[in-house]
């Protein structure tokens, strides 16, 4: 599947904000990566979504085991190419501000093609390639809706994590937006611009989990709605 | 199935299936309300399994308790087996060697008995249902009974290693492979280039309630014991497989002669012998003359329909090896760090995808890896025991038989839909 710019349930002016989630479905590519060279030739041509998948998607699983490396790409530099320098200069993927999986396939071959150019070329062990996978996403209805913004604090709180992952992570890379979606709807529908702007500039890879991306939101959303009642904002 | 008495007695009952209802306790109430919705978006309803056999095998046992839960999803969800006469497996086990393998072993006559066999089956039995599920390569000729000019999908399900096949038996099955709408492997690796029909990735699963997998009384597994005269007080290091010269019985023996020598520890090696593979009576014979002399080795043959017995022995265990060479899934991993146990495995087949180097197990690649990594697990109890926690929180989210269902179901609403995102209506309130 093709990242698009717009999935028909995005946040919108005058609708309430409604939860989804999202569950995944991985196709296999039959393209395997058996050195670095490999690596970027594939890379270069991979569908987006196989950049979402190996980039952003395994931070679903990280409550699961403390990973050293958080993403596919960086754990297989480190655990298969034992390529701890490269590993690390694509471990950390902040979610572009624009240009959506495009502009992190740019970023990420301009850091491994710089690492081309001094590296011994060895092809690893049978078995041990980078498997190139794109997902597909299922969008579910999870029955919250939130009217305000009172209660799309509360609709965060009582979100799943696969709710919490989708319209922080996945709409937005799927939509291109700078915006999440709790941002965007906040923007669109109140005047709580500065609290759109905090949501905004989370980072969910520099997150452990996706519990602490949530918690983080609820604490933004905390501190914003004392400032209100106190009158600073 | 079995039930307990009080004292860690065995009644036996027929082998059952569960309800969802039951999974909830074990995957949580969101993952079974998904099943739900997500099935409820299926407007073709109709489902057919079809395989080769209806006893014995991984892939019977997985339909045999998958089946019925589709069914309690609302689909209208069979499973049927073709026929097959003696030159038609036989056909079917080469293939099967060759595809996994890479052997160029199989005659013309295989060709031609499979041909045959398969217009027989064509004739004989109907397949017909908006989904049609063909597991494995013995069946696969039944896509001819696809309609034309109609909304049925055809999937072909493939529970074997086929990455590097021989290629006369590859060219000869992708003719089949390449009518069908899409096609399912377990493993990233055993992805094919050469197919131009979609390819989707479904790892097997185990099934948390079944007999193999299910909590056990003490009692009980302190009874196993005591049957197979090991010591409860020792260090226990078990692998459970077939003889098979892929799953390197005699690399375990020898890991184990040098990890014993430092520690005093038993080792359990115990499989089932096939009638119809001569190969497993040479292998046991082998395994039976590196073991002799050592009464800290124990080589056990254990009879079909032993569930029990297996889990117990994975229970009791310190480590579990399953030190392949040559690996389909290998789902005993996913039952082993199920029970949380440490796991040090061979680095081949679906292994890698259940363990994760150093942090859900180990992998390896020697019998000297093995042994450092026993050494390494028994005197670091608090490590073999993150590696077991972890183990079994991974299994849980992806190895267990609700993830299998739940992949299947969006495979069948991701078939039918154009949107490049789907969005479900949510469920229906009674």
């Amino acid at each position: 599947m093709t990242a698009v710019a717009s999935i028909s349930n995005e946040p919108s002016r005058n609708s309430p904000f409604v939860f989804f989630k999202a569950r995944y479905i991985v196709e296999l590519t039959g393209k395997r990566a058996a050195n670095l060279q490999d690596f970027v030739d594939y890379l270069q041509t991979a569908n987006k979504s196989s950049i979402f998948y190996h980039i952003y998607h395994p931070l679903l699983d990280s409550h699961l085991v403390p990973y050293e490396f958080p993403n596919d790409f960086s754990y297989w530099f480190s655990d298969t190419l034992q390529d701890k320098d490269l590993a690390e200069q694509v471990a950390d993927f902040e979610l572009p501000e624009s240009g959506g999986l495009e502009s992190v396939r740019r970023i990420l071959l301009s850091r491994i093609e710089r690492a081309l150019r001094d590296r011994i070329m060895y092809d690893v062990r049978p078995g041990s390639e980078f498997n190139f996978l794109n997902c597909r996403v299922v969008v579910i209805p999870t029955g919250i809706v939130a009217k305000n913004v009172d209660e799309l604090a509360d609709g965060i709180s009582e979100a799943s994590e696969l709710s919490i992952f989708y319209h922080m992570v996945t709409s937005r890379l799927f939509r291109e937006s700078r915006y999440d979606d709790f941002s965007q709807w906040i923007i669109q529908n109140s005047t709580d611009t500065e609290l759109a702007e905090d949501i905004r500039a989370i980072d969910p890879t520099t997150h452990v989990n996706v519990k602490s991306i949530q918690q983080e939101v609820m604490k933004i959303f905390q501190r914003y709605m004392k400032q209100k009642s106190f009158g600073r904002i | 199935m079995a039930e307990f008495d009080d004292g860690g007695s065995v009644k036996m009952m027929p082998q059952k299936t569960h309800k969802l209802s039951e999974y909830a306790l074990i995957v949580g109430e969101q993952v079974i309300a998904d099943l739900h919705t997500i099935a409820a978006n299926i407007e073709q309803k109709s489902v057919v399994h079809v395989n080769s056999t209806k006893t014995g095998g991984g892939v019977a046992e997985i339909l045999f308790r998958l089946t019925p839960l589709m069914s309690e999803l609302g689909l209208n969800a069979s499973w049927d087996v073709i026929r097959g006469d003696q030159s038609f497996f036989e056909a079917t086990k080469t293939f099967h060697n060759a595809l996994q393998t890479g052997m160029k072993i199989t005659k013309q006559k295989n060709f031609e008995d499979f041909e045959r066999k398969t217009a027989e089956n064509l004739r004989d039995l109907r397949v017909d249902a908006d989904t049609v599920f063909i597991h494995d390569p013995q069946p696969a000729g039944m896509i001819a009974q696809r309609k034309l000019d109609s909304d049925q999908k055809w999937i072909w399900r493939c529970h074997i290693d086929v990455s590097n096949p021989a290629s006369d038996v590859w060219s000869f099955f992708a003719r089949y492979i390449n009518k069908y709408d899409a096609s399912i492997f377990s493993a990233p690796q055993f992805g094919r280039s050469d197919l131009q029909i979609p390819q989707f990735l479904v790892s097997p699963s185990i099934d948390p309630l079944a007999d193999k997998n299910r909590e056990l009384p003490q009692s009980y597994i302190d009874r196993v014991l005591s049957k197979y005269a090991l010591k409860a007080e020792k260090p226990l290091i078990t692998q459970i497989s077939r003889f098979d010269y892929a799953k390197d019985p005699i690399g375990v023996i020898e890991a184990f002669k040098i990890v014993s020598s430092h520690i005093e520890s038993e080792l359990v090696l115990g499989g089932s012998l096939a009638d119809d593979d001569p190969e497993g009576l040479e292998v046991h014979a082998k395994v039976l003359k590196a073991a002799e002399g050592r009464k800290d080795i124990h080589v056990l043959l254990i009879p079909p329909f032993s569930d029990l017995e297996i889990n117990a022995l994975q229970r009791a265990s310190t480590i579990v090896l399953q030190k392949s060479v040559k690996e389909g899934f290998g789902l005993t991993v996913a039952e082993a760090l199920w029970k949380s146990k440490p796991v040090i495995a061979g680095a081949t087949g679906g292994i890698p995808l259940q363990i994760k180097n150093g942090l859900s197990g180990y992998l390896v690649h020697t019998v000297e890896g093995a042994a450092y990594r026993m050494h390494y697990l028994l005197r670091n109890p608090d490590v073999a025991e993150k590696l077991g926690r972890y183990g079994r929180a991974n299994v849980r989210q992806n190895f267990l038989i609700t993830r299998q269902l739940m992949d299947y179901l969006l495979l069948m609403i991701s078939l039918r839909r154009k949107e490049l995102v789907p969005i479900l209506a949510p469920p229906r309130v009674p």
